[in-house]
């Protein structure tokens, strides 16, 4: 009798821990394994493929398909949610630019598959049923059944990348979450990752990697972020692969003119010191992309950047102010082998196709030719 | 899923041969507390045994956010059956105004427009023993009644969101049924089935599952713990999630 007392209180205590020990928000993306944790993709039909002598290479943050509304966190406006025929509008814009920039590799970072704000629908599948690529990897970034905070309710947005071969053995690569966050916002809150995908194309064998870092950090994490990439990078290499890396970096590159004060900040509208999304600028950042650029081929190179805001305005990717014009870098695609000479682009503002890129995402696609042969 | 529910079937099976729980501490039952009885928990309402076969029930910490009350009447007991009838009325719009922010605790955004909500729940209970166990079966409906202008969003959380459909959509049908028995001297489970029918807007179920077993020290303090699973259509699709349920339980 007593034994079977003791039985039942130790279920009890079972459940009791299980009570207080568990994910009930189902946030932490990184309980199941590096494979596990990327979600992949099929286009409805496969579309056939021609490989000539360069791939097309984009990297793009499409901001959720929200377009140019003005979210809370761009201080501009106090919208959350957005209504389905909003997020079908907007992501029929960027479907239309993808088309016309004809990718055969795209990174994409702030892609949304379920999430409330963006009306659940899943941004990744209706691209790839809609332009001439046909496979994806996706891996979650932020991810909880429920976030508490400014009506944000659920919430499914990350990294991907859309190819128009087949990508294999994908792996969601976790960062350094935010060390100054308390423990219950880096419960809730962004959890950055290295994307990292195979494709063999033609009879070339690519490592694909796609991120997005973080963009509020004081702390260093960042940079410790930017040092795991480089890392991650570095050993590819190391292995005699070729690698091709997309993301929005959320970092200026070396010599940059403008590093602090940018045009889209408080006095234009945009957040100010006193909100958690105001930017502090990047002094003291402007050597942490040093690394990617001293060892690898850049789309953009630092000598194509220049060292004079004339010149370095023209590959500016980023603006929150949408009646702005692009203000800082913060978009870069990287490869240990060849780009094809000056190819690199970024799509600022859409003379070539009649496709403005301002109203469609607070970033402007950036775009480079990588040479197969 | 399948070993749950064989877990499930096992302590039903073993708990078949003892006897049926005390009726001192409140259940999902037809049953009432006794006259002049009283129980609250942490997270539980405060419950008072009335006369007439009625009992009282309110939450008296989050009254004062979300004025609510709910009367339980007994309307038949015998050997056979107890039927009871649950009415319950909460009034969630400071509730929903004071969620309606920016920042930590903003469940829903700070531009939302909370009308004035006045929330009733009716439900019938049918209580019947068999097998030492009691089978309970519960037909009800959550009704909402909103006045002045209205602008917010549903709350897709699994638990929250068939509780509160009605808000956002009138009314939500619900039916369950519900198994308790003694499982090994004060120990007591129980296990209960509930089915939300959410008409409106790509009309589907929610479900719940939830079991739960409690520790009657006494007629003075007990312990629940257990867990609820929910599943079914959500705004997002079919989808599901497991939570942990606890208390502590006050008698007096």
């Amino acid at each position: 009798m007593l034994k079977m007392s003791k039985y039942l209180g130790m279920v009890l205590i079972v459940v009791i821990l299980f009570a207080t020990s568990c994910d009930p928000f189902n946030s932490i993306i990184e309980k199941k394994s590096n494979s596990d944790a990327v979600t992949y993709y099929k286009a409805e039909n496969i579309k056939s493929t021609i490989t000539g002598d360069t791939l097309n290479i984009v990297t793009w943050n499409i901001k959720f398909g929200a377009g140019r509304i003005d979210f809370f966190f761009d201080c501009y406006g106090d919208r959350v949610i957005m209504k389905k025929e909003e997020v079908i509008s907007n992501m029929n814009g960027v479907i239309n630019k993808i088309k016309s920039l004809n990718p055969d590799i795209i990174y994409l970072q702030e892609a949304d598959v379920q999430s409330k704000r963006s009306a659940f629908i899943d941004q990744i599948q209706i691209i790839l049923d809609n332009t001439d690529l046909n496979y994806g990897v996706y891996a979650s970034q932020w991810k909880a059944d429920f976030v508490p905070s400014d009506g944000v309710g659920k919430v499914n947005s990350g990294n991907a990348i859309l190819s128009k071969y087949e990508l294999t053995d994908a792996e969601r690569m976790p960062l350094d979450l935010i060390a100054e966050d308390p423990a219950y916002v880096q419960y809730f809150y962004l959890r950055r990752n290295i994307l990292k995908a195979n494709a063999k194309i033609g009879d070339k064998d690519f490592v694909l990697y796609g991120t997005h870092t973080s963009a509020y950090s004081n702390d260093g994490t960042k940079l410790k972020q930017l040092k795991a990439i480089k890392e991650e990078l570095d050993k590819t290499n190391s292995e005699g692969k070729t690698f091709i890396m997309g993301g929005d970096f959320n970092t200026i590159p070396p010599n940059s003119v403008r590093y602090e004060l940018f045009d889209d900040g408080a006095e234009a509208g945009g957040c100010d010191s006193t909100s958690s999304y105001f930017e502090t600028g990047f002094a003291g950042q402007l050597d942490d992309m040093k690394m990617f650029f001293d060892t690898y081929n850049a789309a953009i190179p630092l000598s194509k950047y220049g060292l004079t805001d004339a010149n370095q305005k023209n590959y500016y990717s980023f603006t929150a102010d949408k009646n702005g014009f692009w203000n800082r870098k913060l978009d870069y695609i990287f490869t240990n082998k060849d780009f094809a000479g000056n190819s690199g682009k970024v799509h600022q503002k859409g003379n070539d196709d009649g496709l403005p890129t301002m109203p469609l995402s607070d970033h402007a696609p950036l775009s480079v030719k990588f040479k197969l042969k | 899923m399948k070993f749950k529910i064989l877990i499930i079937i096992g302590i039903l099976s073993f708990s078949a041969s003892v006897n049926a729980q005390s009726l001192k501490w409140s259940d999902n039952t037809a049953d009432i507390l006794e006259q002049g009885r009283k129980e609250t928990g942490i997270f539980s309402p405060l419950k008072i045994g009335l006369k007439n076969s009625k009992e009282l029930s309110i939450h008296p910490i989050l009254f004062f956010i979300i004025p609510n009350a709910s009367i339980k009447k007994q309307w038949k007991a015998n050997d056979k059956y107890r039927f009871s009838s649950l009415h319950k009325f909460t009034y969630p719009t400071m509730l929903y105004k004071m969620l309606s922010r920016k920042g930590t605790g903003g469940v829903l955004p700070s531009t939302s427009k909370i009308p004035q909500m006045f929330k009733f729940n009716n439900a019938a209970l049918l209580s019947i023993d068999k097998f030492n166990q009691t089978f309970t079966f519960s037909l009800g409906v959550d009704l909402s009644l909103n006045f002045g202008e209205s602008d917010f969003t549903y709350i897709e959380w699994h638990m929250v969101y068939p509780r509160t459909y009605a808000l956002n959509n009138i009314f939500t049908p619900y039916a369950g049924v519900d198994v308790t028995g003694k499982l090994y001297k004060n120990f007591v489970y129980d296990y209960k089935f509930n089915a939300y029918y959410l008409a409106r807007t790509d009309a589907g179920f929610v479900t719940e599952n939830s079991f739960k077993i409690t520790w009657q020290k006494s007629d003075k303090f007990a312990i629940k713990a257990g867990a609820i699973y929910s599943y079914g259509k959500f705004p997002f699709g079919n989808d599901g999630g497991l939570y942990p349920t606890f208390d502590l339980m006050f008698g007096f």
